[in-house]
């Protein structure tokens, strides 16, 4: 017999061994496939992906006052996450409230705010919060900016609708002095001299009266235009001139001798300023109809994605889910595979017989690699046909990923296996590097919230370059980044290498 | 003459301070059954461990089959077989999934199944070949890694106890299946602690506290434990202390001669072939009448307590 056909024979041993040891624990298969998926399937009916509500508590010094009725009026429409619980006077007992934990959040508004407002300064409410957690202690900063954002913008809303409500007094003034100038007119036609001198002094008080009135709501329009950092509108510069042109003209007449035999540039003028109080009158109109909430926020976002799926929650984690498992189960069979043989006598035999290291490492990978991969295939379908998870790039980007993931963890494992001495000792190795994963692969931490000789660590993991390619391939469609997957054989490689060498060790004379 | 299949001279194995073995000079010939006797912790699995190359030797040289265990070739690797003490195969695989995995790691070919077969047969476990091993007995284990040992057909066989925890007639049946592989030309180095066992061995290594004490065939062991051949005299009268003193003076009778009772001796003579007809005939002379004479040849538990005896006081 060949050596060649001796060493497929050799290598043939191990597969054999694991298939039937395997095979015989059908229920411990068949775990490792439903266990995952019915974790996403509860994920993805549990998880709802809804700002937290909190309730909220208010503290104000006193709680009849006009001040406390318009904030209740305001704060229980405020939005769905502020849950009113109230107003309370006494501070001290709206804390114990917060520490049985019966509400979640103090919003405690200074006793002088009106003051502090009149006094031109800005009041401060203090939300007090007993929360540990340093995701939800940044959520109640994140609450109170959009909720205060919200009461300021009520407050602007309603000082814009005070601007309009003005706007319409000064289209009475508009509409009284167009009146004036046809009584003017009718003056100037009778040559009826004392009514011209009243008429003048008329729409002199007129005239400066709609240029203030129209002045202030031009005014509140050129500053928000300013704030938006909008150019200032050829509408605005045209108020601003026709009121310029009003004033001369209210001017010009009201300076026109009324003695005078005729009124022919009088009754030009007239007619040039009925003309500018017509094109003011419509200018004037538009503004009024602009709805006061678009004028306080004129700009609002609405994300829209343009991945060619639409993905839920459970869509989002199922990759590092995939990644996470397939990593443990390699890595926790190949530690527990070598350390079993050691403490068995198995090695003994090994030792003794024919089989080399590299044989009996190359044999253990093939056995795992295609147990991992049966898994991995049936893991896959329950995801992917099972959930409904997209898979929107090619299923052989999506096997090479998933084969040097394989290959990387069995390596870390075997590794773990020829470096522990006793069962639980390989467990709990497998453990602690799950848990590092979990903390460190961005499968459920964002990598960006890592700091940098941390993220050393999150690279160091096969999980992290196994979630990050599986991401791209699964739910974008992305050709898988080579640099990513050369670094994640790469790892495979050297710990390939480590293991044949420790194997060495451990199967040389003592 | 053919080279010994095994040799070693003075090799000794310390662990830190602790020697397990020293000194030891052996020379096995091919073809034998070398029996290596001595109570529990005198060293016989370290040296098996040495001769197979799972320990180095502190000092002293050894050759197995003509190469040095440290740097056995593959070949010849092929040609040992090695069956530990402790039960060496998987406990979560069946009787036959464990004898294909050994099959497999010694290149054996896929055409294996009546080879396995027979072995199973042999080892009286082929109706049990579909249970898995963790159910099995100590003593079925045992037949197991016996059988497992044999799959390549190996030219040398080093067996570690592979007699313990079997019933008396399994181990009868084990060992006259050693012969048959020793017929066939092959050798085996075996260990036990039962040691009637040694009567079965072409020679015997005695072992205690990690010093060989010698290496000689069973029969000659025996005449090496008690001072030559013995003979057991009874007659159908008492015998006189002048009677025993003058038995004890006769040229023939090379040792001590022990009261067993009344009536009966134990004579330490160099031939009991050739010796009982001359006390017979001095008995005649004497007038004693001798109701029975036989050699006797003491059961080997005392041949090795004498063996051992004998050592101590050397030492």
């Amino acid at each position: 017999m060949t050596e060649i056909l001796q060493f497929f024979i050799r290598l043939s041993a191990f597969l054999g061994r694991e298939i039937f040891a395997i095979l015989r624990q059908p229920m411990l298969v068949l775990t490792l496939v439903l266990g995952p998926f019915l974790i996403l399937l509860l994920f993805g009916i549990g998880f709802h992906n809804e700002a937290q509500p909190l309730r909220t508590l208010f503290v104000i010094n006193d709680k009849e006052s006009e001040f406390a009725q318009t904030l209740e009026e305001n704060v229980t429409s405020l939005g769905p996450q502020l849950i009113y619980m109230g107003i309370m006077e006494d501070k001290a007992a709206a804390v114990e409230k917060l520490l049985r934990r019966e509400v979640d959040v103090i919003a405690e508004v200074p006793a002088d705010a009106d003051q502090l407002i009149r006094n031109n300064q800005p009041v401060t409410i203090k939300l007090d919060h007993y929360e540990i957690d340093p995701i939800k202690k940044d959520y109640i900063g994140v609450f109170g900016r959009v909720y205060i954002n919200e009461i300021n913008r009520r407050v602007l809303l309603q000082a814009t609708e005070q601007g309009q409500q003005e706007s319409i007094t000064a289209h009475e003034s508009l509409v009284k002095t167009k009146e004036t100038l046809d009584a003017m007119h009718q003056a100037m036609e009778a040559k009826n001299e004392a009514s011209i001198q009243e008429q003048q002094d008329t729409l002199r008080n007129d005239s400066d009266s709609l240029i203030k009135t129209v002045g202030a709501t031009v005014g509140l329009i050129s500053g928000m235009n300013r704030a938006m950092g909008v150019e200032e509108s050829s509408d605005i510069k045209e108020i601003e001139e026709l009121l310029n042109s009003i004033d001369e003209e209210s001017q010009s007449l009201e300076n026109a001798d009324s003695n005078s035999e005729t009124f022919t540039e009088e009754e030009r003028q007239l007619e040039k300023m009925e003309e500018d109080l017509d094109r003011l009158e419509g200018m004037m109109a538009e503004f009024q109809d602009i709805d006061a909430d678009v004028l306080v926020r004129p700009f609002r976002s609405e994300p829209h994605s343009i991945a060619t799926a639409e993905l839920r929650p459970s869509d989002f984690f199922a990759p590092a889910v995939i990644a996470l498992l397939l990593q443990h189960l390699a890595v926790t069979f190949a530690a527990l595979s070598i350390v079993k043989e050691r403490r068995e006598g198995t090695m003994e035999l090994f030792r003794v017989s024919p089989i080399s290291a590299i044989e009996t490492l190359l044999s253990k990978y093939l056995s795992y690699m295609l147990f991992a991969g049966v898994l991995s295939i049936l893991l896959t379908g329950v995801v992917v046909f099972g959930l409904g998870v997209p898979m929107l790039g090619t299923w052989a980007n999506y096997a090479a990923t998933l084969a040097a993931l394989i290959f990387t963890a069995i390596g870390i494992g075997f590794v773990i296996s020829l470096t522990a001495t006793t069962d639980s000792q390989a467990v709990q190795y497998s453990m602690i590097l799950l848990l590092t994963s979990v903390f460190f692969s961005g499968a459920f931490i964002g990598l960006h919230l890592l700091g940098g000789p941390v993220k050393v660590v999150s690279w160091a993991l096969p999980a992290t370059y196994g979630i990050s390619l599986l991401q791209d391939i699964m739910l974008r469609g992305y050709l898988p980044n080579p640099l990513l997957l050369w670094e994640l054989t790469g790892i495979g490689v050297l710990f390939f290498f480590l293991a044949w060498y420790l194997l060495r060790r451990v199967m040389a004379k003592a | 003459m053919d080279q010994p299949v095994i040799h070693t001279q003075k090799l000794t194995k310390q662990f830190g301070t602790e020697t397990a073995v020293e000194e030891i000079d052996l020379s096995i010939p091919k073809g034998s059954i070398f029996g290596f006797i001595g109570p529990s912790g005198c060293g016989k699995t370290t040296t098996v461990r040495l001769l197979t190359g799972l320990y180095l030797p502190t000092e002293g040289e050894v050759t197995v089959l003509g190469e040095k265990p440290s740097h056995f070739s593959r070949a010849t690797q092929r040609k040992i077989g090695y069956m530990p003490q402790l039960f060496f195969l998987y406990d979560d695989l069946s009787i036959w999934e464990n004898m294909n995995f050994v099959a497999s790691l010694y290149g054996v070919g896929f055409k294996r199944k009546k080879r396995l077969n027979e072995l199973l047969d042999f080892v009286e476990l082929r109706e049990h070949k579909r249970k898995v091993v963790r159910n099995l007995s100590g003593g079925m284990q045992r037949r197991l890694s016996l059988a497992a040992t044999l799959i390549h057909r190996p030219s040398l066989l080093f067996l570690d106890e592979p007699t313990a925890g079997i019933d008396p007639v399994l181990r009868r049946k084990f060992w006259d299946h050693f012969q048959d592989i020793r017929e066939e030309g092959q050798t085996l180095f075996i260990t036990t602690q039962y040691v009637g066992e040694a009567a079965y061995c072409d020679y015997v290594g005695v072992l205690a506290e990690g010093r060989l004490l010698m290496v000689d065939t069973p029969s000659k062991l025996r005449q090496r434990a008690f001072g030559g051949e013995l003979v057991k005299l009874r007659t159908t009268h008492w015998l006189s202390p002048n009677v025993v003193a003058e038995i004890k003076e006769l040229p023939f009778v090379t040792g001590d001669v022990t009261r067993l009772n009344s009536s009966t001796l134990q004579i330490v003579v160099d031939d009991a072939g050739k010796t009982m007809p001359l006390i017979m005939e001095w008995s005649k002379e004497k007038e004693l009448t001798i109701e029975s004479i036989e050699e006797e040849l003491p059961p080997f538990d005392d041949v090795f307590v004498e063996l051992v005896k004998n050592g101590a006081q050397h030492d």
